[in-house]
């Protein structure tokens, strides 16, 4: 089947939305896993876990912010820059 | 030439994030002073704009250790007041080094600014703590690991360290800690919160002279 730009363009919109959407939920549930008794400090506000996760799922700009770092933190774990960084350290 | 016996410190408490750092900050008031520093201390609502300049043109401070909220263009003080601004009264800077333990200040103030070297954050600063130790900041196990790296900057340049070497020492421990937090040693709430100290460490950034030291 052939797609012209249009729908290409259409097509690739909606993956790249899905991919987002994954993104979201994969963070998500990771920060659900931490103890509800923490908080975290960033920026100029201090926010519960379950605010964490509704400026996550909402994207507002911590919640961007904490999608970028997470996402940051997985492809280092991944790369194995982390465990570099250690060697180098040595 | 700035005179290298004198350190100036802000430390607004208007917030608990803020009152965390207010507190941190003692360690590093107490280690200057035993090393025979001069410290101007500018804590709680003295953390302003006009203290700030005012302390400066008097005392021509060799370091500086800001502690506050900050954008990628300026730190701020007590009730969010802008106490530094990159091109707008960031000369206050020059031939200092600086030490931002604020959010995202790195970014363009660090990087475009006018210290001799800074050390500062891309990203936000970002530390964990338990609800139940707000009132005592110290005592939070977990908000040590984030802050006793980020003091170490502090007093490795009060040891006459280059910045370059604050730098690397404060990462080194910053990893140290993530490898304890993740080990089957870290506490559950340390093994779930760690990849954020991670963060710090990537966030962490030093322009201007690496070898510049007072």
């Amino acid at each position: 089947m052939k797609y012209n730009v249009k729908q290409k363009l259409k097509i690739n919109k909606k993956r790249d939305k899905n991919y987002e959407k994954q993104i979201r939920e994969l963070v998500v549930a990771r920060l659900s896993a931490i103890p509800r008794n923490l908080q975290m400090a960033v920026g100029a506000k201090q926010y519960t876990i379950e605010e964490l996760m509704e400026n996550v799922e909402s994207q507002s700009s911590v919640g961007k912010q904490i999608i970028a770092m997470q996402m940051q933190y997985l492809k280092d774990l991944a790369s194995g820059e982390i465990n570099r960084k250690f060697d180098d350290k040595q | 030439m700035t005179n290298n016996k004198v350190v100036l410190v802000t430390r607004p408490d208007d917030d608990s994030t803020l009152n965390f750092l207010y507190h941190w900050t003692e360690d590093i008031i107490t280690f200057a002073e035993k090393r025979g520093f001069t410290l101007l201390d500018l804590s709680g609502a003295k953390s302003n704009k006009k203290y700030l300049e005012s302390y400066i043109s008097k005392n021509n401070p060799g370091l500086i250790l800001f502690n506050g909220h900050g954008t990628k263009d300026s730190i701020l003080g007590y009730d969010e007041e802008t106490i530094v601004k990159l091109h707008i009264n960031d000369n206050v800077l020059i031939n200092r080094i600086v030490y931002a333990r604020s959010c995202e200040s790195g970014k363009e103030l660090g990087r475009e600014g006018k210290a001799k070297a800074f050390i500062g954050y891309e990203w936000n600063f970002i530390f964990y703590y338990n609800q139940n130790n707000v009132s005592h900041p110290k005592k939070d196990k977990l908000a040590k690991r984030f802050l006793e790296p980020s003091n170490l900057v502090s007093t490795t340049l009060l040891k006459h360290k280059t910045v370059n070497e604050a730098d690397t020492r404060s990462k080194k421990l910053m990893l140290k800690y993530y490898f304890e937090m993740m080990s089957s040693n870290g506490t559950y709430e340390e093994q779930k919160v760690a990849s954020f100290l991670w963060s710090n460490i990537a966030g962490q950034r030093l322009y201007g002279n690496p070898e510049a030291h007072i």
